[in-house]
């Protein structure tokens, strides 16, 4: 009996040969799919629309790069940078990562505290305004602009090394649940020297009688995070920064306190929870207290066309190595366009020549990374927001970085004509132009994430 | 060129296998495999290329010079040992010592001497003690000096072993550099241990490297000086856990990265008829010092002892000149692991606790359990990385204070714990594969096989795929990424 249970030595032999050679071939088949998949040049991709980059070009040839090794290596970079299918294949690493075991809920891990905070004298006590919007039903995209060209890329994502330090990049991201949030360390020195920028604008534009007003803008972290989980994170409290940063600032400059109305109003969709900005109705409330300081009617958001845009996966969810949990549960941007006869014109980097572009435009096909750029075209050095429903009205230079293409549609409501301006890309004096455009306010916008980033605040400081 | 890059799996490794396969006769073979090999390191290093070309050259000429004057000349034969390795020992400290050298004269005098770094030449230390081995093995008669320079050539500079080892010796593959014939079962074998060798690094050390980097910074952060009191403040900073859990990340990724190099050399070695070493051994199943250091880049401990310990007396010397000995083999297996200062320290730690354990430790560690022995040699190698690690005293230093909170810095931060907790299930495996277990249960699973055919076909379908799909996903872990790093640039 025993004997006829155990399998015959030499069949086993037989079977674990035919397995090993069967190894090898597949391997050889493997092998020989991959070299033909190099060869197949014309499926190899030049864009990446999940990192929003031009992919690596293959090297040109110079007696430099070649005897430096450079060549050899950007070649290298090329072969796999623009591998066939590469989205997908990065797409499907991370999901073997997944299996692997690794994790999927910090990313950019930092201990770093932010600096001390220094307690702030009372600022003056603004009251918050009581707004409940009454949200209009979307309408379909069909009667929106599409436009012909394709959409500013400003915000891509730096390439290569180094990049344009201008743009702001992610810090270290913590992943709650199917929301992503963006950690905020404050940094003293570089906060100091936005209350100093700040400051010396609001003085140049006092002498020539223009208002200044200027808007810190926190961030998801502190508004939307579960407080239990918040408090266990090392992240800088924003309020006492921003506190702390109104407080230093000096008479002419008009502040805007947004961090309570957006703290009642927590539990609405006032960030993304792929993104690391704040929706359409964050930046309405922003405009309501905006208008409230100003001393002025807000537009109710009734009055406006909502649109919306569904399937939006940005910063956080391609920086997170395409978090799953963000990834089953994309957000839907919503835009409101102001009724009546606007237009809307831009200047994209590099040009000097304005061009006719929907203030709201229709992004329902563009790639899901790119849904934020349904507001104001993007990032532009400048654009302009014209109501020509108004016979007369005043106009202001709108300052902000990207936070601001979701605010700046609103201005059209109370402003004849609004200049956009975005200050990492805008050369020039703010007070010099604002003068030239016969403004009577200026208004700087910057999220917190900016007030840390001294390249940011350096040329913000270049442009006040 | 890195074997882990896509390029070489998907494009230098597959036309190399059909190159070399189409010609039956072992010298068109040959040649293959040396302009492969010569396009392999010029790719990385288009200059120096010549400087391994000279280098092998010189011992090539030196070593037909001893063969012919041994039995006549033995002094000649002698002064051409001699010559050969002031070659190559020169070649190897301009390129790689002279910086260091000049600093620490600077440093020393006062003197204030300019000199421009030369960059290290890739693979440079692999491929200067592969020639040694030569020269030395010709002139003890282990070997017969090779007539065709261009075979001497292949040796030194084939791909498979040359610019991160094991350091084959000549005698070891004379004779299948003239005639060797690849076989089936061979290839078979080969396959599987350069496709797990590849994964290894690929999904594990690769992952290992970045989560290290993150928690304790990365080498380009730390190689860059003008960041040393940001990097300081940033190190200071973490959590005990989190220096702790950093430098284990960089335990695992250095054993899985060095012996995933030495299973892909192995690997593509046994497809194409060359028959390697064996290089690492599970060190860190080890108990004790010597016994880590026996299973530890094998072919560079046998190296020292075989071509520097025993000429220089090894223990036949009584105990003080043995203990001379051990010290010198251990400030030089430092040195050879990078041109500074904490290099030699790490490798004159080791001779500290090498010592001891001749001594009386290796005794006293005999007679507790053997989890404490564990204990004590994953303790020893640990903190041994500490000092490999961190080149700048100041940073290892703060560091080592750290991890027992001296910074004041905090035991743990939510972060961390987060951190570890999220990706425990990647740590264990990652464990795992730095412990023999895998072995065992290939053992186990053969010794069912031959009880049931029903686990034997189940394991050799496995056994049939595995190889492919590891590949697979190797490459598709290399599509785009940029982190890939190489470890052995200072080598």
């Amino acid at each position: 009996m025993k004997k006829k249970s155990k399998p015959d030595r030499k069949k086993v032999v037989r079977v674990r040969r035919l397995a090993y050679t069967a190894a090898s071939l597949f391997f050889i088949v493997t092998l020989t799919a991959l070299c033909a998949l190099s060869f197949a040049l014309p499926l190899r991709p030049e864009f990446s629309e999940s990192e929003k980059r031009d992919l690596a070009q293959f090297p040109d040839l110079s007696a430099e790069a070649l005897f430096s090794g450079d060549y050899f290596d950007d070649i290298n970079l090329w072969f796999s940078d623009t591998f066939p299918m590469r989205d997908s294949l990065v797409k499907k690493s991370t999901q073997i990562k997944k299996l692997l075991g690794v994790g999927q809920s910090v990313h950019h891990f930092s201990e770093n505290s932010g600096d001390d905070i220094p307690d702030a004298p009372e600022d003056e006590i603004q009251s918050m305004v009581d707004v409940s919007p009454d949200v209009p039903e979307s309408q379909s995209a069909n009667d929106l602009l599409k436009p012909a060209v394709p959409p500013s890329t400003t915000e891509k994502a730096p390439s290569g090394n180094g990049g344009n330090v201008l743009e702001q990049t992610l810090g270290s991201v913590y992943i709650y649940g199917n929301t992503a949030y963006e950690y905020y360390n404050f940094v003293r020195d570089t906060a100091d020297n936005y209350v100093k920028a700040v400051n010396k604008g609001a003085d140049e534009a006092s002498k020539n009688n223009i208002n200044f007003y200027n808007m810190l803008i926190p961030t998801s972290i502190d508004i939307t995070l579960d407080t239990e989980a918040r408090s266990k994170l090392n992240t800088s409290d924003q309020q006492d920064a921003i506190n702390y940063m109104n407080a230093s600032m000096n008479k002419n400059v008009k502040k805007v306190h947004i961090y309570d109305l957006l703290k009642a109003h927590k539990d609405e969709y006032i960030y993304y929870r792929t993104d690391h900005h704040w929706t359409a109705l964050g930046a309405y409330y922003a405009y309501a207290q905006f208008m409230t300081v100003k001393g002025g009617n807000y537009a109710s958001l009734s009055d406006f066309s909502q649109y919306g845009f569904s399937g939006f996966l940005g910063s956080f969810y391609n920086d997170s190595n395409k978090n799953s949990a963000l990834e089953k549960t994309p957000d839907t941007v919503f835009a409101y366009m102001p009724k009546g006869d606007i237009s809307f014109r831009m200047m994209q980097e590099g040009s000097t020549d304005f061009i006719n572009w929907p203030l709201i435009c229709d992004v329902s096909d563009y790639n899901a990374s790119y849904k934020y750029l349904c507001f104001i075209g993007g990032d532009n050095p400048l654009s302009v927001i014209e109501n020509n429903s108004m016979t007369e009205g005043e106009t202001c230079v709108f300052v902000k970085e990207s936070f601001g293409n979701a605010f700046a549609p609103y201005l059209a409501c109370n402003y004849k004509t609004v200049y956009v301006v975005d200050y990492r890309y805008f050369d020039g004096d703010i007070t010099d132009f604002a003068k030239e455009k016969g403004a009577t306010d200026i208004i700087v916008q910057s999220n917190i994430s900016m007030t840390r980033n001294s390249s940011l605040v350096n040329k913000l400081a270049e442009t006040l | 060129m890195v074997f882990s890059s896509l390029l070489f799996v998907c494009l230098f490794l597959p036309l190399n296998l059909a190159a070399y396969y189409i010609p039956k006769k072992n010298s068109t073979r040959n040649i293959i495999m040396l302009i492969f090999s010569l396009i392999f390191y010029a790719w990385g290093e288009p200059l120096y290329v010549l400087l391994l070309l000279f280098m092998t050259f010189a011992c090539w000429m030196f070593a037909s010079g001893i063969e012919k004057s041994k039995q006549e000349k033995p002094k000649k034969a002698k002064f051409f040992l001699f010559l050969s390795c002031l070659v190559a020992l020169s070649l190897i400290g301009i390129f790689k010592y002279s910086s260091f050298v000049i600093d620490n004269i600077s440093a020393l005098t006062g003197a204030d001497i300019q000199m421009n770094p030369i960059p290290l030449p890739i693979g440079i230390s692999f491929y200067t003690f592969q020639l040694l081995t030569y020269v030395i093995d010709v002139y003890r008669g282990d070997a017969k000096a090779q007539k065709n320079y261009f075979n001497l050539l292949l040796y030194a500079s084939l791909f498979h072993q040359c610019v991160a080892g094991p350091i084959v010796r000549y005698s070891d593959v004379a004779d299948e550099i003239m005639n060797r014939k690849p076989d089936m079962a061979d290839f078979n074998k080969g396959v599987m241990r350069f496709s797990s060798g590849l994964a290894k690094k690929v999904l594990l050390s690769n992952q290992c490297g970045s989560f290290a980097d993150t928690l304790v910074l990365g080498d380009s952060a730390l190689a860059n000086s003008d960041l040393l009191a940001e990097n300081i403040s940033t190190l200071s900073g973490g959590s005990a856990i989190t220096l702790w859990a950093g430098m284990l990340f960089y335990m695992l990724q250095i054993y899985l990265d060095f012996s995933a190099y030495s299973d892909m050399a192995i690997g593509m070695g046994l497809m194409t008829g060359f028959h390697y070493k064996e290089n690492f051994d599970y060190p860190y199943a080890s108990s004790t010092v010597s016994e880590f250091w026996r299973r530890w880049h094998i072919s560079l401990g046998s190296f020292f002892r075989d071509y520097v310990y025993i000429p220089l007396g090894g223990n036949r010397k009584g105990e003080v000149r043995t203990i001379l000995n051990l010290f010198v083999v251990w400030a030089l297996t430092g040195l050879w692991h990078g041109a500074s200062w904490n290099f030699v320290l790490w490798g004159l730690y080791f001779f500290v606790f090498i010592t001891l354990e001749k001594l009386f430790l290796a005794k006293l560690l005999k007679k507790i359990p053997a989890f404490f022995r564990h204990f004590y040699l994953l303790a020893v190698v640990f903190f041994g990385w500490v000092l490999f690690r961190f080149e700048n005293t100041e940073i290892m230093f703060t560091v080592l204070k750290g991890m027992f909170c001296l910074n004041s810095n905090p035991i743990a931060t939510h972060e961390i714990l987060m951190y570890l907790k999220d990706n425990f299930v990647f740590i264990i495996i990652a464990v795992l594969a730095c412990s023999p277990v895998v072995k065992t249960a290939k053992g186990l699973i053969d010794y069912y096989s031959k009880r049931s055919q029903a686990v034997n076909v189940i394991y050799s379908v496995y056994r049939a795929v595995i190889p492919a799909v590891l590949v697979i996903i190797s490459a598709i872990c290399l599509v785009g990424d940029s982190y890939n790093p190489f470890l052995y640039f200072r080598f």
